[in-house]
């Protein structure tokens, strides 16, 4: 079984490198926040037999990042209606992976919208059965949209190598000292926040926002989610510990784990997280009304 | 030849002053050659920095292009980004934007000083611009422009930021700024190969907003030094370096070549030349021995050798030859003893080696009595035979060593060094009595031959005297020889006044003036009576010499004319007077004139010449020629042709003062003569009678019987006059007829004579 599934695998993988471009007709799409910024998206509508699907990128990165990039294309390939945003972080049109260095004035609350945005502008196209997918940070922020308030046509959620965004405690104190000083929204703050080591700058508020406190946070806001989800984690990912899976399943939420797949399911795991996606994907329901 | 004068006393030249004109005029040429080549690489490197100009500056408009293309892509780069974007839509954190991020990029290069966004209205983000940002652009003209501070130049440059990336076309959303500074800019933007980047300077006022397109025309640079040029000029700098000691070597090689191997030899050659010319006839005993370098020098020292051989026996041959001419020169060849020259030069030998010293100095002359009528009388070949006679007997009494000399004619002397006089004079009358006891008859001699010598002393001390030692002893001889002297007198200061006429230099010049010009000589005349009438019949021509207001009579002139032998000189001069006179016609008509010619005056074809010119007077005076017996006697037979061509002109001729000499009626008979003038002391014997007068008497007879006009001489009184006229004579000659004088007295005024009558 196993065999036949890795050898339906390869000719999938021949026949999307013989149809390089099938997934290359993408459109992209922009809108006004009703911040004013302009956001942008990548869209490929699929079959109407099949579900939308909202692909969200990690922590700074655009919609052009691995692994939601070539998910994208797999499952625009396959048929499905893909969106595939990149959160504006603030910027017109952002088309590139931002600096930790960089000023960081967006908040979570601002990505949260923006999902929200993007779910709305598919409903808005009919798709009355959406998957939201993310990666990373990106799999946090659609954790906490499907917590704060949810739209029906959300049907899946599915939480790729979900990980609490790493901070430090002080930082977060020292933070939250600054905010309670006056004008302290000008000011800009050096912290650390998941890979940006000391060398994250916002305004501390807006650093505050994305702090997540701990993993116990996250476990619990898995527990307030509306909507189906599923967890998938690569078991190479050196940026969870070996007993988060664990912890995520005992919150009820299915978890499934890719052997050798690291962060980014890079490699052969790539497909191994395109397969499980599309196995999840196959139980919901038609996308389009 | 030199060109101009000033070159003349310093040509010709030496060797050294060649070696150093051809030393001096290659480093003339070596410097003209380096001004040429300089000269060249003066005109390439002009031509050079025109096309390096043209150059540097198509190559800094190529660098400011570049400097602009570079920031522009770097400002697209920059707006590019997200985060560029961004500070358009939320300024919030501009600063920190501008001030960080823009330069964390990278991407800004480190001569950009400023960087800062402007809307699209133009206006900057922050509210204050960093570092001299415009506070407003203009959005209708973003061209760059350039400005000056502080010594510093920058270049603003703006870029557009498009709405949307990568789409240009899409409208505006701001502007990017940027500060450079410009000459870092263009320093790090390009490596120049023209345009000298530490020399840019930009004619731009500050605060002046220089627009981009004019950056050109207010450019000021140098350039760069061509390389090529540089290494070029460089190798032939270092040529000229290397050639310049090379040929300073060379020149001084050439300059010691030319003194060591030609100045030096050519020296020693000159100066061995040198040597042999002041040699003065004494050669160098050594030959140019030392070999020289060159061959051409080599073959003039063996010519030079060979020539000195040569000239060394040449030397030898003349010196023999000059001892030849020398015993020619110094010995008398008749005698074999020495001659007049010889005595000269002793004499001044002795008198230059005895000067100063205790000596004392005898001179002795001899002269043979009447040798001259022994010579015309015997013939010149006894007379010859008579000295050489003398000679031998003079030369066996004198001492051993004393030299004998033949001065002249029958006239020795001899020298006595250091001897006491009386010696001297003993020695000197052994002399006389050798040769009076000669026996001279072998020689067909009949009468006795005698010798007269004159003696002088002097000391070697007394140099005034040495000088005039000759002339002592000749007077002493001259007094000796006086009738009725002794054979040899010593001199005395004496004798001076009886010579002194003699050696006057007053009267002796005097003499020769009248001889060169005539001018001086003047003519009396006395006054010769025809005894028949008592007319003058004729005037003889007596000669004085005027000197001022004095006359120099006879007796002080003929002994200086005989004693130089002037005779034919002065009677040419009293000739030439008396001619012009009787031009003059200063003597009376159908008178004449009688004119006393010398013994040497006879013979003398020119004065013989000039007595016929006179003959073109004999149509108005009679003309008589008067000569002494001893004149005649001495040559006789050319005086006789002489005389007798005279006579067939129409000349008359008289016999002057008969009876003072020989007075030999052999003789009387061949003389070509008219008249006989008979001596004073002839007269004076007639007027005192006796025995003396008798002879006279009969001796007139016989001459006026003979034909002969006999004129009597020295009539002074009328008894004498009385006797004259009593014994025949036909002319007389006397004071009591007239004293000479200066003009012919006329015959009218002869009273005495008419009383006699």
């Amino acid at each position: 079984m196993g065999s036949l599934r890795y050898h339906a695998r390869g000719i999938l993988a021949l026949f999307a490198l013989l149809l390089p471009f099938q997934h290359a007709t993408a459109e992209t799409v922009e809108a006004k926040l009703p911040t004013g910024i302009i956001a942008t998206a990548d869209f490929r509508a699929g079959k109407s037999s099949r579900p939308a699907v909202l692909l969200l990128h990690g922590f700074l990165q655009t919609r052009n990042a691995p692994p939601m990039s070539s998910l994208a294309n797999t499952l625009a390939d396959q048929g499905y209606t893909v969106l595939v945003p990149t959160l504006t972080l603030g910027i017109n049109r952002r088309s590139k992976s931002l600096a930790c260095e960089a000023v960081h004035a967006h908040t979570m609350e601002g990505d949260v919208a923006e999902i929200g945005f993007w779910v709305n502008w598919l409903t808005n196209k009919d798709y009355s059965s959406i998957a939201l997918v993310g990666h990373s940070a990106g799999s946090g922020q659609i954790l906490r949209y499907a917590i704060q308030k949810s739209n029906s046509a959300v049907k899946k959620i599915v939480l790729t190598s979900l990980v609490p965004l790493y901070s430090k405690p002080q930082e977060a104190q020292d933070a939250a000292a600054l905010t309670r000083q006056p004008g302290s929204k000008q000011t800009l703050g050096r912290f650390t926040l998941s890979y940006c080591n000391n060398t994250y700058v916002a305004p501390p508020a807006a650093y505050l926002s994305y702090v997540a406190n701990d993993a116990e946070h996250e476990l619990s806001l898995l527990g307030k989610i509306k909507v189906p989800a599923e967890i998938i984690l690569g078991s190479a990912d050196k940026t969870i510990t070996i007993d988060w899976p664990g912890k995520i399943q005992n919150r009820g939420i299915p978890v499934t784990l890719i052997d050798k797949a690291g962060h980014f399911f890079d490699g052969p795991q790539e497909f191994d997280l395109a397969d499980r996606i599309e196995t999840i994907l196959k139980t919901l329901p038609a996308g389009n009304k | 030849m030199p060109l101009w004068p000033g070159l003349q006393r310093l040509w010709p030249l030496t060797i050294r002053a060649y070696a150093i004109s051809f030393i001096v005029l290659m480093s003339l040429i070596f410097g003209i050659l380096s001004w040429i080549v300089e000269h060249k690489l003066d005109t390439i490197s002009a031509t050079a920095n025109i096309h390096n100009t043209n150059a540097a500056n198509e190559e800094f408009a190529y660098v400011i292009s570049h400097v602009i293309s570079e920031i522009k892509q770097r400002a697209e780069s920059i707006a590019s980004q997200d985060e560029t974007r961004q500070q358009l839509v939320n300024p919030a954190y501009y600063g920190y934007w501008r001030d960080n991020r823009v330069r964390a990029t990278g991407i800004l290069p480190g001569y950009v000083q400023a960087v800062e966004m402007y809307t699209r209205q133009g206006k900057p983000l922050a509210a204050n611009p960093i570092s001299d940002m415009p506070t407003q652009i203009n959005p209708l003209d973003i061209s760059s422009f350039l400005t000056s501070r502080r010594g510093h130049y920058y270049l603003y440059v703006f870029y557009p930021i498009p709405s949307i990336e990568g789409r240009p076309d899409s409208p505006l959303l701001g502007y990017l700024g940027f500060k450079l500074d410009f000459l870092n800019a263009v320093k790090e933007e390009q490596r120049f190969s023209y345009v000298n980047p530490n020399s840019i300077h930009i004619k731009v006022d500050e605060r002046e907003h220089l627009p981009f397109s004019q950056l050109t025309s207010r450019l000021e640079f140098t350039l760069l030094p061509n390389p090529e040029s540089t290494a070029l000029a460089a190798t032939i700098k270092q040529l000229q370096q290397q050639v310049l000691p090379v040929l300073i070597g060379l020149s001084l090689l050439f300059y010691l070549m030319l003194a060591s191997l030609l100045a030096a030899p050519l020296r020693r050659l000159s100066s061995h030349i040198d040597a042999l010319r002041e040699g003065q006839g004494g050669l160098l005993a050594e030959s140019f021995t030392r070999s020289l370098p060159v061959a051409e020098l080599e073959k003039v020292r063996h010519s030079l050798n060979d020539y000195q051989s040569k000239l060394e026996q040449m030397h030898h041959s003349l010196n023999e030859k000059n001892d030849e001419l020398w015993t020619l020169a110094h010995h008398d060849p008749l005698t074999g003893v020495y001659n007049r020259r010889g005595f000269e030069e002793d004499w001044e030998h002795v008198r230059s080696v005895s000067s100063g010293h205790r000596l004392e100095i005898s001179m002795l002359l001899f002269d043979c009595d009447h040798f001259k009528a022994i010579n015309d009388t015997y013939g010149h070949q006894t007379g010859d035979q008579v000295i050489q006679a003398i000679t031998r007997t003079l030369q066996s009494t004198l001492r051993h060593g004393d030299r004998l000399y033949r001065l002249g004619g029958d006239e020795f002397a001899t020298l006595f060094l250091d001897i006491d006089p009386n010696l001297a004079l003993q020695t000197a009358e052994r002399c006389i009595e050798a040769v009076s006891q000669h026996d001279f008859s072998s020689l067909g001699i009949r009468e006795p031959v005698r010798i007269s010598a004159g003696l002088a002393h002097a000391s070697a001390t007394d140099a005034e005297t040495l000088a005039t030692l000759p002339k002592q002893a000749d007077m002493a001889m001259y007094h000796a020889k006086r009738p009725g002297k002794q054979k040899i007198a010593v001199y005395d200061d004496s004798m001076i006044n009886d010579a002194g006429v003699l050696f006057s230099t007053g009267v002796t010049n005097a003499v020769f003036e009248a001889i060169d010009t005539g001018e001086s000589i003047e003519m009396h005349y006395q006054p010769v009576v025809n005894l028949a009438n008592g007319e003058v019949d004729y005037y003889e021509a007596l000669v004085r010499i005027r000197e001022g207001y004095e006359l120099i009579m006879p007796s002080s002139i003929f002994p200086i004319i005989e004693a130089r032998r002037l005779e034919a000189e002065f009677d040419l001069a009293v000739i030439g007077r008396i001619e012009k006179e009787l031009e003059q016609g200063i003597i009376p008509a159908r008178t004449g004139i009688s004119l006393n010619v010398s013994g040497p005056g006879v013979t003398n074809p020119k004065i013989i010449g000039k007595l016929l010119e006179l003959g073109r007077f004999l149509d108005r005076y009679r003309l008589i020629i008067e000569v002494t017996e001893t004149a005649l006697i001495t040559q006789l037979h050319q005086a006789s042709a002489n005389l007798n061509k005279l006579r067939q002109d129409g000349f008359k001729i008289a016999l002057d003062d008969f009876g003072s000499g020989y007075s030999s009626l052999g003789y009387l008979a061949n003389m070509p003569v008219d008249i006989i003038k008979f001596d004073i002391s002839m007269v004076r014997h007639l007027d005192a009678g006796g025995r003396q007068g008798l002879i006279v008497e009969n001796l007139a007879a016989m001459i006026i019987k003979a034909g002969y006009h006999l004129v009597a001489e020295g009539i002074e009184t009328e008894k004498t006059l009385q006797k004259i006229l009593g014994n025949g004579f036909s002319r007389g000659q006397g004071y009591l007829f007239g004293r000479p004088e200066n003009t012919c007295r006329d015959a009218a005024k002869f009273s005495i004579f008419s009383k006699t009558r």
